[in-house]
């Protein structure tokens, strides 16, 4: 496992005031939290600028900021306080609920994933319509633990709720989900019928 | 080949970390294990499709960065830091004069009264606070080569990097540290000395190598569009940035690059014949009955770096052997050690003590 080891070096270097090894941490972690950032709904502009300056009071505060075990678990946490604050300073944040952007992708390359079309893009927008039933938070950890692979304890200190409510959360999404994975085979025999 | 993910729900192939990394890079190698594993596991099919479709609809909107819009935000961000370092100093610019003065009437104040009667040992730790700071600074040196031809960096650990126009080293400059590493950009030969209790690391942009002793190229320049590894001997593994799970080792000879933008890993034999043999990866160090100073001639081309001797005392004096892969002050010690010479490095020189051979 070579990466957390070098995001570990890059992270003690920078502690010890390397900016160049900050420079590589951007770019490294960058389109991971753009994509993450971008799920609450806000506007492209506005998450950049919640990555900068995340980025700019990581530097300031350096010789505070401890060890972590993973760097990309700490920077989605502080982004998301980032977001966060931002909600709140603009009034969008007054019930305590942020949003959660379910938009498809455009195109499903299903011969790349070997898949069968059809079956796919009727699977998958099955799947949006029952995500889009879940509560923001409920896909949110949905997102953390199957796309950015975070496990529930990280996801817990992320979202400030206890390990119990992350797999709730999660058994709960999982089986409304599987209501949809059973649809499938039999859209699937329709279509070899008619 | 281990198949090794053999799921009986959707929820455990979403959670398998390989299924993840196939989903998110997309790896034409990757690709080829799931094919596989769809025909040894026909069975798997449903799951497999659903959890291809609960992946994507968790994933949703693709997003349209590319590599240079990221380097770009670093940049923009790095710039933003510098700025805001250097504004520290502004709200001492912007003090008026007689607080500035004020200011240092006061320090002279202090400063007098601090060392009106003290002695030498209350000044000690002061300076040796500073000596400590110092030290700190230097746990990391950055050599950047801005000349126009290559220029040699010897490492603490006796290793040696021949690094390229416009490139830069940083290393750390103490030795007991637990692995060996590098960071570099730009384009540089390393040659490794052994020690296969502390792997050897070089870091760029695009691509991490590890080694335990041995002599290949790096180049990875911001701005270009390919990067490469060449082997020259012995063994190395290398890392893409992007698939940082998936080493590719490379022995003698073999050579590998990356397309920046898309990944795509091209592996292959290096070309017999070298496209500038004068390069110092592409030389030979093997002599019989080579006559010394010709071989110095040799290394002080290849490394540029300046080697001094008397021509007469060595004029009798040859070499048998190979200096292939060793870094550039090992190949000096052996050399010297065969002829019962001395040397030492003498702003930035080479100096070669030797009474000559019978």
């Amino acid at each position: 496992m070579a990466f957390p080891v070098q995001d570990h070096v890059l992270w003690k270097s920078y502690r010890e005031g390397d900016k160049q090894a900050l420079g590589m941490i951007v770019e490294r972690h960058y389109r991971t939290l753009r994509r993450y950032g971008l799920k609450f709904m806000i506007d492209e502009a506005t998450v950049e600028d919640c990555i900068q300056d995340l980025f700019l009071q990581l530097w300031q505060n350096r010789l505070q900021i401890n060890d972590t075990f993973s760097v990309k678990h700490y920077l989605l946490k502080s982004l998301r306080s980032h977001i966060i604050q931002y909600l709140r300073a603009e009034k969008h944040f007054s019930h305590q609920e942020t949003d959660w952007d379910t938009a498809l992708p455009e195109e499903v390359d299903a011969e790349t994933l070997l898949i069968q079309e059809e079956v796919a893009l009727f699977q998958v927008n099955e799947l949006k319509r029952q995500l889009d039933t879940l509560p923001a938070r409920e896909r949110e950890a949905l997102y953390l633990k199957y796309y950015e692979n975070l496990s529930v304890c990280e996801i817990a200190e992320m979202m400030n709720v206890n390990r119990q409510s992350v797999s709730n959360f999660l058994q709960k999404a999982l089986s409304k989900l599987r209501n949809r994975w059973l649809v499938a085979p039999l859209f699937m025999i329709i279509c070899t019928f008619f | 080949m281990s198949l090794s993910p053999n799921p009986f729900s959707v929820a455990e192939l979403l959670e398998d970390e390989a299924f993840q990394r196939w989903m998110k890079e997309r790896q034409p190698d990757d690709r080829l294990f799931w094919k596989e594993w769809l025909q040894v596991y026909p069975e798997k099919r449903e799951i497999y499709e659903q959890a291809v479709a609960t992946f994507l609809a968790i994933e949703g909107k693709e997003d349209t960065l590319s590599a240079q819009d990221i380097s770009l935000k670093k940049e923009q961000i790095l710039e933003l830091i510098s700025e805001e370092s250097s504004s520290f100093i502004k709200p001492l610019l912007s003090w008026t004069w007689l607080r500035g003065v004020a200011a240092v009437i006061i320090m002279s104040v202090v400063t007098w009264y601090y060392f009106r009667d003290s002695d030498t040992s209350q000044i000690a730790p002061l300076t040796t606070r500073t000596e400590e700071k110092a030290l700190k600074k230097e746990e990391w040196r950055q050599v950047s080569n801005t000349t126009q031809q290559p220029m040699v960096v010897l490492l603490p650990d006796n290793s040696s990097v021949v690094l390229s126009e416009g490139s830069s080293l940083r290393f750390q400059t103490a030795v007991n540290t637990a692995k060996r590493e590098v960071f570099l950009k730009g384009e540089g030969f390393f040659e490794v000395s052994k020690d296969p209790q502390k792997p050897f690391f070089v870091y760029t942009n695009s691509l991490t190598t590890k080694v335990l002793g041995t002599s290949f190229q790096v180049r990875s320049f911001e701005g270009e569009t390919v990067a490469s590894v060449k082997v020259k001997s012995g063994k190395v593994a290398v890392m893409p940035i992007a698939s940082p799970n998936k080493p590719t080792l490379l022995t003698q000879h073999q050579q590998l690059s990356i397309e920046i933008k898309t990944n795509k890993i091209t592996q292959e034999e290096s070309p017999i014949v070298p496209e500038n043999p004068s390069d110092v990866v592409n030389q030979e160090f093997t002599y019989e009955y080579a006559h010394v100073s010709d071989i110095l001639e040799q290394l002080q081309e290849s490394y540029n770096m300046p080697i001094q001797y008397e021509r007469e005392k060595l004029s009798t004096c040859t070499f048998t052997g190979q200096l292939n892969d060793l870094p550039f002050l090992e190949k000096i010690r052996l050399i010297c050690l065969t002829i019962e010479s001395t040397y030492q490095i003498i702003d930035n020189k080479v100096v070669i003590q030797s009474k000559g051979c019978n």
